[in-house]
């Protein structure tokens, strides 16, 4: 899932996106409005973000509201805090055979 | 915010062993295999160093009992020798598949040498720094929103 996320915001559009969500939820037209780009393409964006479990979509009649998971972070954070342990218990395993030989 | 603590951390030890001996068991295949895998739960079952700007190494764990394995590739993107080594990562397993960035500092101190290493998590390198862009206005977008509703 973190390598998904990580994809899904290596693109400036969808940083961008999510840069937006960041500071509420609003409709899929109002994030296309500030942008050249077409209503269709923004959902294209929101859709990958979407199934990289970074947003999440509602539809209220016409008009769909985007709004960033509260647990976006998390999978990113817990990839980042496992990479710690790994790298913390080699570096120690390292002194371990520098004492060693 | 210069930078995100989400997508990256800062390690440090100091050894009691020359830059040169640090260097060789970060370098050494027959080194390398010794202390790079210290959870008891995985064995390496081969690693292979190719020791230059460019080349890399590549390490096998498992498989284990149950039939699980996965492989580390990494490329030195930077080869300093006893100075400074970068390494792209790739890390593969069943339905897995991660990227990061490895920067290992050697600095010589009394009695022996520091290493500071920095990890980085990336999808590839090009999107490395559109990712540390993005998630500082990202994160700090989240501090506004927070302080606003609070």
């Amino acid at each position: 899932m973190v390598h998904q996320q990580f994809a899904a915001l290596g693109d400036p559009t969808r940083l961008a996106i999510v840069e937006r969500l960041a500071r509420g939820p609003t409709s899929a037209g109002d994030l296309a409005a500030p942008t050249s780009l077409s209503l269709t393409a923004v959902l294209k964006h929101v859709r990958v973000l979407e199934e990289a479990g970074l947003v999440t979509t509602v539809k209220h009649g016409r008009v769909r509201e985007c709004r960033l998971r509260d647990d976006a972070l998390v999978a990113v954070a817990t990839w980042t805090a496992h990479q710690q342990a790994l790298w913390s218990a080699r570096l120690d395993a390292l002194g371990t055979l520098l004492e060693d030989t | 915010m210069t930078a995100t603590p989400l997508l990256s951390f800062d390690l440090e030890r100091t050894y009691p062993a020359p830059p040169e001996r640090v260097w060789a068991a970060l370098t050494v295949a027959d080194l390398l295999q010794r202390w790079v895998c210290p959870d008891p739960a995985w064995s390496v079952s081969s690693c292979e160093v190719d020791a230059r700007e460019g080349g890399g190494y590549r390490l096998r764990f498992g498989p284990r009992p149950a039939g699980d394995a996965y492989s580390e590739t990494a490329t030195f993107a930077v080869f300093e020798p006893m100075e400074r080594l970068v390494l792209d990562v790739l890390t593969e397993g069943e339905d897995t598949a991660e990227r990061s960035r490895c920067t290992v500092l050697l600095l010589p101190v009394e009695g022996g040498t520091r290493l500071e290493l920095t990890v980085e998590g990336l999808s590839d390198a090009q999107t490395a720094e559109h990712l540390r862009v993005g998630w500082t206005l990202c994160l700090e977008g989240i501090a506004e929103h927070l302080g606003a509703a609070a």
